[in-house]
């Protein structure tokens, strides 16, 4: 651990304030998180789901704690009871969910006006609980967006995709992803998200109108009532699916890191689609094809490649960070949005 | 005398405020804890310093009272400071054998497919039979009106083969109570073609295409595989299984669905698919036994499955798997032998077999 011994705080020395690029490493290996990811799944399956909020936290740990940015490692401070009570709380939300959308009609209109009213809460807590527990150098992140706050900035993203037949999407995500991204800070010192809409068009259209194409010659296929050759068809239209989602994963992902700053920290991601097909591909050959037991190596792989990929550079002094100590954040957002299997991660 | 071992962590110290760290060390001895930062020393008392869980061999984080954290490599003493979080403790002990993961591997393995072929089928069954009928209806009731502004309209049958169809129907229905016996629905489904379903709340829905393909009597069979999901809860117990299904594969996939999209969303499908294809066999053997009480024999089962199946495309290989019905070749092998077994029956109870057989 020479990154950590004696020097000040691992830090290149004498860049303290000036321009340098800070080593991002991931230090962990598929061998040691199968160990705990099948302890933990093993434990989860015996105790009926409730240890999966323990799981949460040690799978949690081992990414942060393999993650080491200039020298010193990240810190996941989360703690296993109020996730577990947010578990708790998402399973009832789920569990109402389910039995609205089949069993009663208007049970399922009172259901989904509650999701929708719940929708900018979840994300602000999720936010929240992320960057509250999320440590790096003894300072944990913090976000302050407001419920008022992200109900604004998704309504403005709902009527820009609403009026505009969806292509006004990418600047509805841009809008939304801004609120979170600068209601984030680190010591004090707010995220930046200089993204425009115009960026993601291209990737946009493309990945659209290839799912788009595929999915209305599945649509004419049922309509001519040829429900034979349907099944070969829609294994097409799930590769095509597969493909469109990974290209478009590959592309926001560059984007939103290229257009991020914290303070005196720039980002950028040489992700390439090609990649994040093969990986996708690959990933979900080797899941299948083991039963499940390669998941930790595929979560790995995908963690190592956008970890690699990633640089941050320090442009600017970095005490101006500075630390203050907060309050605790309740976790139960954070597990509804997790249950319901958004993807917000930053 | 048991003295607490000694121990030196030598590491950066973040004092909470500055992102940038100092060189620190932390002595243990006697119980008595020091912290040596540059030339100043600082007492700390012992039992409010807090280390965090081992994660494999990476750095460990001891928090000091006043907020600031050491961040050192881990070593085995550390363990003997007060720990963070005391539960993850003996879940980081485990993760470190690998006797330990490779039971783990075989219990999570036996669990799973425990849960998959007994636990779940069986948990199913319990919960379908406490959920009346009734309840629901109004599902069954809001799918039909769906498909009937979509896909079906009212029935061109003449009323000659409504009745005929309906009395067969009756026949197979015989022995239920009133009350139970399901609500036959014609449907003219051209989009659909030749089919039949049971809705949720005991609905069956048999469309013209499916009367103009068949003879009456295979139609009429055809409803008796119908009526095996209804009485046997198929919906509403694929219902609940689906839902097992997704809780237990969000468990074991967890954050998968970063790593890849099908990785998460196919294994259910292929498990969906196989419940799928048990149900159709239950319904398929409960059409042969309802036929056979009825007087029909299941080789009718066998020609109308034919009628139906010709100009599909032929199935077979991996696509079987994700089939929601089972191959056809293992349907119609089973009416025959179920045709067969009726045909035996028959000859038992015909007069010559009941004459005494002379030695």
């Amino acid at each position: 651990m020479s990154g950590v011994g004696e020097s000040t705080g691992g830090a290149p020395s004498g860049g303290l304030s000036q321009w340098a690029e800070l080593p991002l490493v991931f230090k962990g290996n598929a061998r040691d998180y199968f160990r705990l990811w099948i302890v933990n799944l093993c434990l989860t399956l015996l105790t009926f789901g409730i240890f999966s909020a323990w799981a949460k936290v040690r799978r949690k740990r081992y990414f942060y704690s393999h993650t080491e940015l200039a020298g010193v490692p990240f810190e996941y401070l989360g703690a296993p009871i109020p996730i577990l009570k947010g578990r708790i709380i998402g399973t009832v939300l789920l569990a109402l969910w389910y039995a609205g959308t089949h069993f009663s009609l208007r049970l399922l209109f009172i259901v989904f006006a509650v999701f929708v009213a719940l929708t900018p809460w979840v994300m602000v807590r999720t936010a929240a609980f992320n960057a509250r527990y999320s440590s790096y150098r003894n300072i944990t992140f913090e976000f302050d967006g407001t419920y008022r706050g992200a109900a604004g900035a998704l309504l403005v993203g709902l009527l820009l995709t609403a009026f505009t037949c969806g292509l006004g999407y990418c600047w509805a995500f841009t809008h939304v992803r801004r609120y979170f991204v600068e209601h984030t800070s680190y010591g004090g010192v707010r995220g930046r998200y200089t993204a425009k809409g115009g960026h993601l068009i291209g990737p946009y259209v493309v990945a659209f109108s290839s799912v788009f194409g595929v999915f209305s010659a599945l649509g004419y296929q049922a309509q001519r009532g040829h429900g034979a050759g349907l099944t070969p068809l829609l294994l097409v239209g799930y590769v095509v699916y597969g493909l469109g989602y990974a290209y478009w994963e590959a592309r926001v992902g560059r984007m939103n890191w290229r257009h991020t700053t914290l303070g005196p920290l720039r980002f950028d991601a040489k992700y390439r689609a090609r990649d994040f097909i093969a990986l996708y591909f690959t990933n979900a050959l080797a899941v299948l094809g083991s039963l499940a037991l390669l998941v930790p190596w595929a979560s790995i792989r995908m963690y190592r490649y956008r970890l690699d990929r990633l640089t941050v550079t320090q442009d600017g002094d970095l005490a101006q960070f500075v630390g203050h100590p907060g309050q605790a954040v309740r976790a139960t957002g954070a597990e509804v949005m997790d249950l319901f299997d958004f993807e917000l991660s930053l | 005398m048991n003295q607490p071992s000694l121990l030196t962590a030598v590491g950066t110290l973040f004092d909470g405020r500055s992102p940038l760290g100092q060189a620190a060390r932390l002595e243990l001895e006697g119980g008595v804890a020091r912290l040596v930062v540059g030339d100043g020393v600082w007492q700390v008392p012992f039992a409010e310093l807090r280390v965090s869980p081992r994660v494999f061999a990476t750095p460990r984080f001891v928090t000091l009272p006043n907020g600031a954290a050491l961040v050192c490599p881990d070593q085995a003493a550390l363990d003997a400071l007060p720990g963070a979080s005391r539960s993850e403790g003996p879940v980081a002990w485990l993760e470190q054998r690998l006797s330990v993961a490779v039971a783990a591997v075989l219990i999570t393995m036996a669990g799973l497919a425990g849960f998959y072929f007994y636990g779940l089928p069986r948990v199913a069954a319990a919960v379908a039979e406490r959920i009346s009928p009734e309840r629901e209806r109004a599902l069954g009731e809001r799918t039909l009106a769906a498909f009937d502004d979509h896909l079906m309209s009212k029935t061109g049958l003449d009323q000659p083969t409504l009745d005929d169809v309906r009395r067969g129907f009756a026949l197979l229905t015989h022995d239920l109570p009133p009350q139970k016996i399901p609500r036959l629905e014609f449907r003219d489904a051209p989009k659909v073609g030749p089919n039949a379903f049971a809705l949720p709340g005991e609905i069956i829905v048999i469309t013209d295409q499916l009367v103009e393909r068949c003879t009456t009597d295979e139609a009429v069979v055809i409803l008796g595989h119908e009526l095996g999901h209804v009485t046997h809860r198929h919906a509403l117990k694929h219902m609940l299984q689906e839902v097992g299904i997704v809780a237990v594969a969000g468990a074991v996939t967890g954050d998968a669905s970063s790593i890849s999209l099908s990785a998460t969303t196919l294994p259910p499908i292929v498990a969906n698919a196989q419940y799928s294809q048990a149900f159709e066999s239950e319904a398929d053997a409960e059409a042969y036994a309802l036929a056979r009480k009825a007087g029909y024999s299941p080789e009718l089962f066998a020609s109308c499955l034919q009628k139906l199946s010709k100009g599909h495309a032929p199935q077979g290989g991996i696509l079987d798997y994700v089939s929601t019905h089972p191959p056809d070749a293992e349907r119609l092998a089973r009416a025959h032998a179920a045709a067969l077994e009726f045909e035996r029956e028959r000859a038992l109870w015909a007069p010559s077999a009941l004459t005494p057989a002379t030695p």
